[in-house]
This record gives structure tokens, C-alpha cells and sequence, in this order.
């Protein structure tokens, strides 16, 4: 069976990497060489592998009670010396290295992550204060660069580069003694929802096998599912952290634009990506927030704004009031819960509204007229700033470069070779839009469509609203069954793109579970809110997911 | 509005695609393109494109300081290049 054989391709190479001691590069090329990438072959696995297997068996994913943050227990343990840095990332590397035969959510695990645990170890023991994140075992999307670690992008044409710096957040989060465990799978430089454009390999969805873990960010959304790293960085450009979250179940944070530093995020969409935080709960995502938010010199679009402590929002559950949500007002966008979405997606929304409104909530429908333009505006958009930032990519500093006897031609190999289909697409896409002539039709008239998205969400939000919508208009779908049809794919997307043209912050919070084919999937409500307003969010989110009934 | 030339945007985009590529790309090219045609039935009169988020991002209140940084890494930077020749990128021929 071709999954089993993958599995003992995995295990075994890895061993084997270990035992002689090779250095990283290697063990990682085990890692990535022993999946196949076409899509053909992605339905082979998919049919071939058991039909929903989920690994969710294992007791490192809390099910059974209200979402508990994994951080704060384990820097409790730390600090009572009750349990080491480095028991702590041997634990969580042991149960990577158990899960990632079936996940496949890494493209490269840390070498030096149990070296980094005992030097932490070894700061406390002297009465050092490593940090709020001391210890704890994250793990890094590769379209941010981490110095140590390669930096592929999900891309060929950045096989084997490694960044000569550390992205800004990912540099904070070493300062907050964090250990970064590995970088995770993505579609090819974020362009995605499903995280099948990558050109190495097709992650799972922990929940099922079968089927996607969402994207772009779905190798950080799985390895957070799965209990692989106690919580993970992404990115958002038009819900790519955010669909992952909800197909995974683990809950995702979009930040406001500006709110966390883009230096060091290989660029897809300048005026719309953003770096944000999954985790199994509020409190996590927020802890993960605080160390990264926060004005950042090297970015010219990040804010001064002070940042808040996230944490101190957030209130136990058993000192809530009786009534937690009193006064506060909420409108689920009406343009979300009707035709295209499905109807076990928009049933679970409603009655996560009905949960809020036991809260003390008042929930209204409102309706964004211009919603549904958001989608085709967002592509031009996207497509159109990706032609521009990937024109970088052109083999001379960085990266494969395929040998021609001229420079243009040299050009178009390299990136003919090194790019992969979907990225393909949106830079031809994109440099049509873009071109003499069609600027006024396309390119221009998608930025007038986000001026008024931008009006319809000030109306709505300055009411003192949260809003409110589905994250996604179906559960996680099966492995190869969007792939021959881009903009298929593209229609998932309709919940998300128009928050990241306004630049909102937004949250995805697990809400419920569909029954679909055998299998239980997660599905998220997105909390949509004013800029720079993220305490109201995950305040409401940490109310939502410690009152939630079990599921 | 012409629809999209794959030859012509590959030239552009400096995107070399096999045959076989152009010929799969190419209408699926066109078909997106189709979709975006929603965007010209719209009525856009009197509505600011918009170029960015709708908040005030930093860079809108003045420039940095003009001061030199030095970045550390050179070397590092200098080591992932394909080709070099003494302080140079080396690189093919260009031909006009």
C-alpha cells in the first residue's frame, strides 16, 4: 500500500539519518524526498490510504474538556522544575516524528531543538529568565526565514536556500525563549487553499487522511492538530491561516495589517499578507501574539501602536460572570449563511450563535452588499502584487539556476523550472492585469470594489460590532478532488479575501463538528473586528471555546 | 478587452512554459480571466480606488531617518549565489 510503504520510506531514512549523525540537510531530504508530488499521484494516495483514517487518538489533543492552553501548563511545570526544556521537546518531537509518516506536515525538523532546550535548561538553572515561550516547541511556516533552517517557500526555485536572517517575528519568538522545531509544508509561496500547490509534499488533514488540511498555512494548522509543536506561526493573505484553522480545528489569528512585522515573509501580496498564529486554544494564539506584535523598523507598514498584553483580556472560566457577554453586540453576515455555503456548515454557525446568545449576546444579521465582489477583486489583486514580488526569483543571488547562453532565456528557464503551476498561473494572470491597457479594467477597478468593501465593514463594525460568518463554505474537502479546476478552488475562499483587503483582524475558532462520509471535520467561526482591536476578539474567543458544550 | 496571449505574457513575466504547459495553462488562464469580467459590470463611478487597507499604515507619515545600517550577514548573503567571479555575479550574456 503506497501510504504504508511512504511510512517505512520515512521511518527508515529518518533512522538511518540519525544513527550516522548526518547533519540536517539530510535527514530533511529523507523527509522530503520519500513523497511524490503530481497530483495524480496525491489521488493514488488518497484512494490507496485508509479511507478516513484520523490519528487523533492520542491524548496529546485535549478533547474531552474546554481548550486548555498548552503553553501555560507547560511553563507552570518548567518554572515548579517539575519537567525540563528538554523533556518538554522530546516529547513533542517524539510525537512529530510518530505522526509525520501519515501528516507529512514538515518540510525540515530543527537538528539543533534539543541542543536549544538544554541551553534553556541551563538559563534557568542559573536563575536566568529565558522567557514567556521558554521551552515551549513551535514550529515556523517555510515562507518565513529562519537562519538556521532552510527556507524553501514550498517552492523549487528556492531548493536549498537558507536565509542569511531571521524573519522579525521569528526572531522574538527565540528572544521569548522559544525552541522552533521545524518549518512547516505550504502551497508554493502561499498561493493556495489547500496546501497542495506545494512542490514537495501533500500534508493530511489530522482529522482525516484522506482529505486536505486547508491552506496555505496547512502544514502549521495539522502539526498543531496533530500535537507535533504546541503551536505554530503562519501567514494570512486571503485566509491562509484561517481556513487551515478551521479545517484542522485549531483555532487561527489573523492580525490587523500592521500589527505584526512582515519582515522576513517572502512576499506573495505586499498591501495584503500578513503573519498570524495557530494554537489549540485563545490563550495560546495570544501568548504567541504578545511576543510577536509590534512595531518593527525594518517593515515600513508595520504600526506603532502600543501592544496591549493579549493575555490579561482573557478570563478564567470559572470567574466569569453569569452573563459574559451582556451588552456586547454581534452581526453574522448575511451574505454568508445563504446560497454557496453548505448547509451543515451554516446549521453549526447558528448554533454557535445561539451559544453566544445564551451568553447574553445580541446577535443581528447584517448585510455587506458588496461581498460577493470581494473574491474576483481580491485574485486580481493578489495575482497581480505576486507578479510583481516574484519577478525577484530569477536564479542570479538565490536559489537553482538552469544554465542558458542568454540572460532572458536563462531567465525563463530557471523560472519556468523552479515555479510550480498554480504560482505560474498568478504571475501570468497578474501580468496581464497589469498590463498597458487592461489596467483600467481589471487592476484598477478591483482596487475601487476595495474601497467600497472597506465602506461596507466600517458601516458594519462601527456600531460596536463584532461580525460574524462562516470561515469556510464547506469542511475539509478530499485530497485531489480541486485540483483540475483553479477557480474551484478559488470559490473557498469567499469568507475570507474581503478581511484582508480591509486589513481587519480576525479569528477562527472551532465551533462544531460535521459528519461527512464517516468522518468527523471540524468546522470554524470566524470573529471579524475594528483594526488594532485583537483583545476583543480573542476575549470573546476565550469566552466562546471555555463555555462550549464538549465536542 | 483581448483576451490573455500566453506567448505574449510569458515574454513579460520572463516564464518560460513547455508546450504542453501553455497549452493546459492557457484556458485555464482565460477562464479566470472570464471570471474577472464581473469586475466590469459594476458600477465604479465616483469611487477612490483604494491602495492599501483602510487603516493608516506607518510609511503614510514620513520617511525613516536617513541614516547608514549596516546588514552583518554579508557573507551568508554572498554565499547562496550560483556564480561568482571575484566580487562578481556572474551571469549569461545580454542580448537586446
Amino acid at each position: 500500500m503506497a501510504s504504508s510503504l511512504g511510512a517505512q520510506a520515512h521511518a527508515h531514512g529518518y533512522g538511518q539519518a540519525q544513527a550516522h549523525g548526518y547533519g540536517d540537510a539530510r535527514s530533511a531530504r529523507f523527509f522530503r524526498n520519500a513523497g511524490d508530488l503530481s497530483p495524480s499521484s496525491c489521488r493514488f494516495r488518497a484512494a490507496m490510504a485508509t479511507a478516513s483514517a484520523s490519528i487523533l487518538a492520542s491524548p496529546a489533543i485535549p478533547r474531552s474538556k474546554p481548550a486548555a492552553s498548552q503553553i501555560s501548563r507547560l511553563q507552570t511545570q518548567l518554572r515548579k522544575k517539575e519537567i525540563s526544556a528538554v523533556e518538554i521537546v522530546t516529547e513533542y518531537l517524539d510525537r512529530l516524528r510518530e505522526k509525520e509518516p501519515d501528516v507529512k506536515s514538515f518540510l525540515h525538523i530543527s537538528s539543533s531543538a534539543l541542543d536549544e532546550a538544554a541551553e534553556i535548561d541551563g538559563r534557568l538553572a542559573r536563575g536566568d529568565d529565558p522567557g514567556p515561550l521558554a521551552g515551549i516547541p513551535i514550529a515556523i511556516k517555510d515562507n518565513l526565514c529562519t537562519q538556521g533552517m532552510p527556507s524553501t517557500g514550498g517552492s523549487r526555485i528556492l531548493d536549498g536556500y537558507r536565509p542569511p536572517y531571521d524573519a522579525t517575528a521569528v526572531k522574538r519568538l527565540k528572544e521569548s525563549g522559544a525552541v522552533l522545531i521545524g518549518k512547516t509544508n505550504l502551497d508554493e509561496f502561499g498561493m493556495g487553499s489547500s496546501t497542495e500547490s506545494s512542490a514537495y509534499q501533500v500534508t493530511s488533514n489530522p482529522w482525516d487522511l484522506s482529505r486536505v488540511p486547508g491552506g496555505s498555512s496547512g502544514g502549521s494548522a495539522a502539526a498543531v492538530a496533530a500535537g507535533q509543536c504546541a503551536c505554530a506561526l503562519g501567514s494570512d493573505t486571503g485566509g491562509s491561516i484561517r481556513q487551515p484553522a478551521s479545517f484542522c480545528g485549531v483555532v487561527g489569528l489573523k492580525p490587523t495589517y500592521g500589527r505584526v512585522s512582515r519582515f522576513g515573509l517572502m512576499a506573495y501580496a505586499s498591501s495584503l499578507d500578513v503573519v498570524g498564529c495557530l494554537g489549540t486554544s485563545v490563550d495560546d494564539v495570544s501568548l504567541l501574539l504578545n511576543a510577536i506584535a509590534g512595531h518593527d523598523p525594518a517593515d515600513a507598514t508595520s504600526s506603532s501602536k502600543v501592544v496591549p498584553n493579549y493575555l490579561k483580556a482573557l478570563v478564567p472560566a470559572k470567574e466569569l460572570p453569569g452573563n459574559p457577554l451582556a451588552g456586547m453586540k454581534f452581526g453574522i453576515i448575511k451574505e454568508t449563511i445563504g446560497e454557496g455555503v453548505e448547509p451543515a456548515v451554516a446549521q453549526v454557525v447558528k448554533n454557535a450563535v445561539v451559544h453566544l446568545e445564551k451568553l447574553g449576546a445580541v446577535v443581528q444579521e447584517v448585510s455587506l452588499p458588496t461581498f460577493s465582489l470581494g473574491l474576483p477583486a481580491y485574485y486580481v489583486l493578489a495575482a497581480s502584487e505576486a507578479s510583481s514580488n516574484l519577478s525577484r526569483y530569477d536564479g542570479i543571488r538565490y536559489g537553482p539556476r538552469v544554465v542558458a547562453d542568454e540572460l532572458n532565456a536563462m531567465y525563463g528557464a530557471s523560472r519556468g523550472q523552479g515555479f510550480g503551476a498554480e504560482v505560474k498561473r498568478r504571475i501570468l494572470m497578474g501580468t496581464y492585469a497589469l498590463s498597458a491597457g487592461y489596467y483600467d479594467a481589471f487592476y484598477k477597478r478591483a482596487q475601487q470594489v476595495r474601497t467600497l468593501i472597506q465602506q461596507d465593514f466600517k458601516k458594519a463594525l462601527e456600531d460596536g460590532h463584532i461580525l460574524l460568518s462562516p470561515v469556510a463554505p464547506s469542511p475539509a474537502f478530499k485530497i485531489g478532488e480541486k485540483v483540475l479546476d483553479p477557480l474551484s478552488m478559488y470559490l473557498g475562499d469567499l469568507m475570507t479575501v474581503n478581511v484582508n483587503m480591509a486589513g481587519l483582524p480576525a479569528l477562527s475558532l472551532p465551533c462544531g463538528l460535521i459528519e461527512d462520509e464517516g468522518s468527523k471535520l471540524p468546522v470554524g467561526l470566524q470573529l471579524i473586528g475594528n483594526a488594532f482591536e485583537e483583545e476583543e476578539l480573542l476575549r470573546v474567543g476565550h469566552i466562546f471555546e471555555q463555555t462550549v458544550p464538549t465536542w | 478587452v483581448k483576451p490573455p496571449n500566453v506567448g505574449e505574457l510569458c515574454e513579460k513575466a520572463r516564464l518560460s512554459l513547455t508546450p504542453d504547459e501553455a497549452a493546459e495553462i492557457g484556458p485555464q488562464i482565460s477562464r479566470v480571466v472570464g471570471w474577472f469580467g464581473q469586475l466590469q459590470e459594476v458600477e465604479l463611478d465616483n469611487v477612490d480606488p483604494a491602495i492599501r487597507v483602510g487603516h493608516e499604515v506607518e510609511s503614510q507619515r514620513g520617511l525613516r531617518r536617513d541614516e547608514h545600517l549596516d546588514f552583518t550577514e554579508k557573507d551568508s548573503m554572498v554565499a547562496s549565489v550560483g556564480e561568482k567571479e571575484g566580487v562578481f555575479i556572474k551571469v549569461p550574456k545580454i542580448l537586446n
